[in-house]
């Protein structure tokens, strides 16, 4: 048996946007949107899940007039991010 | 990735292709600032020569050249990096790293070139820019695991040594020298690295 997966990261898009994240420091939203390749209102709904979660932090700003949202992943996010790593090492039988 | 991406199920082996695949489209790309590797190399390998030049036919304020091309340089700096930061979309923590390495070496840089030119020490001026130019390519090869900046880090600090004991007019010819190994090549590489 081993461990269960957080339900909030095995989502394709989710654990995507995520795994983006874990990389930088911050991303803006059109980042996200090209790598993942979803839509805008699809990607809008899933990062307010993961702010709701405490995951990530959104930040809404204006530059040269235009709305600009940026994203970065917080220290929960990151420790969820580790313990859905662990449970998938736990699967493969990796011993850490 | 389509709409219904998010309900779509997933075994543990997407799951590790997801992770792997966005991790390795978000990685920092190296090449990304050859710009400032190219052009303050070829600024300063100029600035070199033209001073080498100008004391051969004996012009006496030949150190001028200094101050206002690298003064012009500094501009063009600020300017392009401005226009660039708009462009980007992610802030990497090399890329973070990267700027507080530089803009530490320029302040430290600035406070040596004016003690040595309180003390008119001009003998050591060459060799310690040499020095410190090392110092920085070296961390900076070393954050992102470029050899050729390494090798070039390594070039500098013999290449200061070296200048040392050397009249000025050889340490600016060793300066050029070095700054073609340093700057230049590994410029060139990054510039092809980014491009393929």
């Amino acid at each position: 048996m081993f461990k269960e997966l957080d339900p909030l990261l095995h989502s394709q898009l989710r654990l995507s946007i995520i795994s983006l994240l874990i990389g930088v420091k911050s991303a803006s939203f059109t980042f996200l949107s090209e790598k993942t390749g979803a839509t805008r209102g699809n990607i809008s709904v899933q990062l307010r899940k993961l702010e709701d979660a405490g995951y990530i932090e959104i930040d809404k700003s204006f530059q040269d007039n235009y709305p600009r949202t940026t994203c970065k992943i917080t220290d929960k996010g990151v420790d969820a991010f580790r313990n859905y790593v662990d449970a998938l090492k736990d699967y493969f039988g990796t011993i850490k | 990735m389509e709409d219904n991406a998010n309900t779509r199920e997933m075994n543990p082996e997407a799951s590790l292709k997801v992770i792997y695949e966005m991790i390795e489209s978000a990685r920092s790309k190296i090449g990304r600032n050859y710009f400032y590797y190219l052009f303050w190399g070829y600024l300063v390998l100029a600035t070199s020569l033209l001073e080498f030049f100008l004391i051969r036919i004996g012009y006496e304020k030949h150190y001028m050249v200094w101050p206002v091309l690298m003064l012009a340089g500094v501009l063009v700096t600020i300017v392009f990096y401005l226009r660039s930061a708009k462009m980007l979309t992610t802030k990497t923590f090399i890329g973070t790293s990267m700027g507080f390495l530089w803009i530490g070496w320029a302040i430290s840089f600035t406070i040596l070139i004016v003690f040595i030119n309180l003390r008119h020490d001009f003998g050591l001026m060459l060799p310690m820019i040499m020095a410190m130019y090392g110092l920085a390519i070296f961390v900076a090869g070393g954050m992102v695991n470029f050899k050729p900046l390494i090798f070039g880090a390594t070039i500098t600090w013999i290449a200061s040594v070296i200048s040392y004991f050397m009249p000025y007019q050889v340490q600016l010819l060793i300066l050029a020298g070095a700054l073609v190994l340093s700057h230049i090549i590994p410029g060139h590489i990054l510039r092809n690295l980014s491009k393929s």
